[in-house]
């Protein structure tokens, strides 16, 4: 097992967690043997050269620090952990990159905040949250790294431990004077949860309570969030009026525009699919789209019945591979299938909505750190804005691929187009240069 | 599906809260509105003198709702009947207005313009108190209300969440949710009618207020205690004058 730690040994808080997983396994810290001073005898040391030589194919990896991520890029171990310590959950946008990237390619990752946790269920499947807060949520995640690096299923424990969360977070308010935002912390857990009814109810108090207390704010921050939830909730117009509501910006007020004239066109799921991404929820949003165009390429009947395109959870929840393979799954009955993402009429028909729906997805995929995933849906460019934009992100896909000298080759060609493809390449030095530094055991 | 918000062909609703009335400004505000809403809803709180008649006579009167036991006390309650009696008419706009206010009359042609638009969901007014006749208002440290904007008027969307505090007294004329939309504020003038009668009406006035709030509780006593300034500043209403524009 490899570690990629973000600070020297006496500071890890991590420790037990390597030590449960390390028994029976060699462990090595990617660092200088001086930051591991203080560390069990058993932890040795390799440097990023080493890395080379190792057989990542049965090789578990716990990443710390986002800054490792183009050094695990491309050598696909047998699991990646990405945990994430409270401190590093945020930071510039290129941290926020590499830590979005790190996270999209880990097998699970840990949140250390419930702000971060739902950024990530938002994004992908198998996330877990340990913030010492609650024992028994906490112990849910041990049991869950381990499953994962035994290559079992986390999906039971990850909806275990929402339920926990959920279920701890109202015991707390029975006794302490909430606030806005913890409503609407547990209306996010019953969204996440699938339970429509109890997230509406929430969301409305955190609303309702942000209003008394005259936060800033209140409908764009609490009020928004019901038109995902009434979608989830299988009232589409609903959805979409609530989230025309909730509008401030022009942006805001062309997605609700389009989505009322997708609706009105029977585009049912793009219109889904874009209040989903209005809403930040790109996992919901993905699914969504990716069925509809698995269906429409295989020239499926578009007024397809709801059961034969519902999604499973485990295409929802598989959130590395879900950009990179097909996650079309046969209809199933059986307790995983996913509240979210049912479909609510039928799929595009028209070579415009197949369009617009790839363009969605593209986009998602981008912004869900998911660069590789948007490329392979990107059509060849006609006009040099497009080649830039490919250019761009094949610079971007192929640094996660562990292709550095084909990224920086895409990104310098775009360079000659623009400024922004040369702050990537000093993007990806800085964060390489960092990555040395942690692992000569600098991690100032 | 239908559109959420109309940029034309909406419907206005007024509403209302009235407690014995007559005598007052209630027959000439009723005559007002009617010549630029389309309904109007009014909830009596036990009257006891002939305000329900007053308010039957107007044709655009579509729903009056007698409380029989006077709910003072219990504002919050008043306010909610009333709002959700509005909402019977199935309005695009509400309108809050009491029975001594009055818009200054370009706003009443101008209305339209202002609810005929699908970008903003309330729009609020400058309202000025009259003081002592229908010529002037009044302009001092303690009455400022002409200063600020008041939002009266409210866009009703149906899937949005219409909350009033469940307060007893000072409760906001309109659901403390509509502030949290995006609103706008004009230059429109309303004109407050409650403090244009003579020295022995702001006395009652002040002696009601001081029973009722004798230790400030729900508004200052320097304020009560202005009611009987001698010499309050005054400034002369100039109906025609552009105030500003929409």
């Amino acid at each position: 097992m490899i570690v990629f730690p973000h600070c020297a040994w006496d500071n890890f808080q991590y420790g037990s967690l390597v030590e449960r997983l390390g028994r029976g396994r060699s462990v090595l810290f990617v660092t200088g043997a001086q930051a591991m001073t203080g560390a069990p005898r058993e932890y040795g040391t390799i440097t990023l050269q080493g890395l080379n030589a190792l057989d990542w194919a049965h090789t578990a990896v716990v990443a710390t620090h986002p800054s490792w991520a183009y050094e695990i890029a491309g050598r696909k171990p047998a699991a990646l952990i990405a945990l994430t310590p409270a401190e590093l959950e945020n930071g510039d946008e290129s941290h926020s990159r590499c830590r979005d990237a790190l996270c999209a390619s880990a097998t699970l990752v840990v949140a250390s905040s419930e702000p971060f946790y739902f950024e990530q269920w938002f994004r992908r499947g198998g996330v877990f949250l340990q913030d010492g807060l609650d024992t028994a949520s906490d112990l849910l995640v041990d049991a869950a790294v381990s499953d994962a690096v035994a290559g079992k299923s986390v999906d039971a424990l990850a909806r275990l431990q929402l339920q926990r969360r959920m279920d701890f977070r109202a015991e707390q308010l029975r006794a302490l004077r909430p606030s806005a935002m913890q409503y609407f912390f547990q209306a996010v857990y019953g969204y996440l949860l699938g339970k429509g009814e109890e997230a509406e109810r929430w969301a409305l108090d955190a609303f309702h309570l942000a209003i008394l207390t005259a936060e800033e704010g209140a409908v764009q921050t609490y009020f928004r969030f019901l038109s995902a939830v009434r979608l989830l909730r299988e009232r589409p117009d609903d959805a979409i009026a609530t989230y025309g509501i909730s509008i401030a910006t022009d942006e805001e007020r062309s997605a609700f525009e389009e989505m009322s004239a997708l609706r009105a066109a029977g585009e049912t799921h793009l219109a889904a699919a874009l209040l989903y991404r209005m809403n930040d929820d790109l996992r919901q949003a993905s699914a969504l789209l990716k069925t509809m165009l698995e269906e429409a390429t295989a020239g499926a009947e578009p007024a397809a019945s709801p059961p034969g395109t519902e999604l499973t959870r485990k295409e929802l929840d598989d959130g590395a591979s879900m950009a990179e393979t097909p996650v079309r799954a046969p209809a199933t009955s059986d307790s995983e299938s996913v509240p979210h993402a049912r479909p609510l009429g039928r799929l595009p028909n028209g070579p415009a909505a197949a369009a617009r729906a790839t363009g969605l997805l593209i986009e998602s995929h981008e912004r869900s750190g998911r660069p590789g995933a948007a490329l392979a849906l990107l059509e060849p460019p006609r006009t040099v804005k497009e080649r830039l934009r490919r250019n761009l992100l094949e610079g971007r896909a192929w640094v996660m691929e562990g292709r550095r000298h084909d990224a920086v080759r895409a990104l310098l060609q775009a360079a000659m187009t623009g400024l922004e493809p040369l702050h990537v390449i000093a993007e990806i030095a800085s964060v390489d240069a960092k990555a040395k530094r942690m692992a000569e055991g600098d991690f100032s | 599906m239908s559109v959420l918000r109309k940029a034309s062909g909406n419907k206005l609703t007024a509403m209302m809260q009235v407690r014995n009335e007559a005598g007052r400004y209630l027959e000439a505000a009723l005559a007002d509105l009617s010549g630029f809403v389309d309904e109007i809803v009014i909830v009596d709180d036990a009257s006891e003198d002939e305000t329900p008649d007053i308010c039957r006579s107007f044709p655009k009167v579509v729903r009056l709702v007698q409380v029989p036991t006077p709910l003072f006390g219990q504002e919050g309650r008043l306010r909610q009947l009333l709002w959700q009696e509005a909402l019977r008419t199935e309005p695009d706009w509400l309108l809050s207005i009491d029975a001594d206010e009055f818009f200054e009359r370009k706003a009443k042609t101008r209305i339209r313009t202002l609810i005929d638009q699908d970008r903003y969901d309330w729009v609020s007014f400058r309202m000025y108190d009259f003081w002592g006749s229908l010529a002037y208002y009044r302009d001092d440290d303690l009455w400022q209300l002409h200063r600020r904007h008041t939002m009266m008027l409210v866009r009703y969307l149906p899937l949005y969440s219409y909350i009033y505090p469940d307060w007893n007294h000072h409760v906001p004329r309109l659901p403390l949710t509509c502030a949290a939309l995006q609103g706008f504020q004009s230059e429109l003038r309303v004109k407050h009618y409650g403090w244009a009668g003579d020295e022995a009406a702001r006395r009652a006035k002040y002696d009601r207020y001081m029973k009722l709030d004798p230790d400030g509780k729900w508004g200052s006593l320097a304020q009560y205690a202005s009611i009987l300034d001698p010499s309050p500043a005054l400034v002369r209403w100039q109906e025609d004058e552009e105030a500003g524009t929409t």
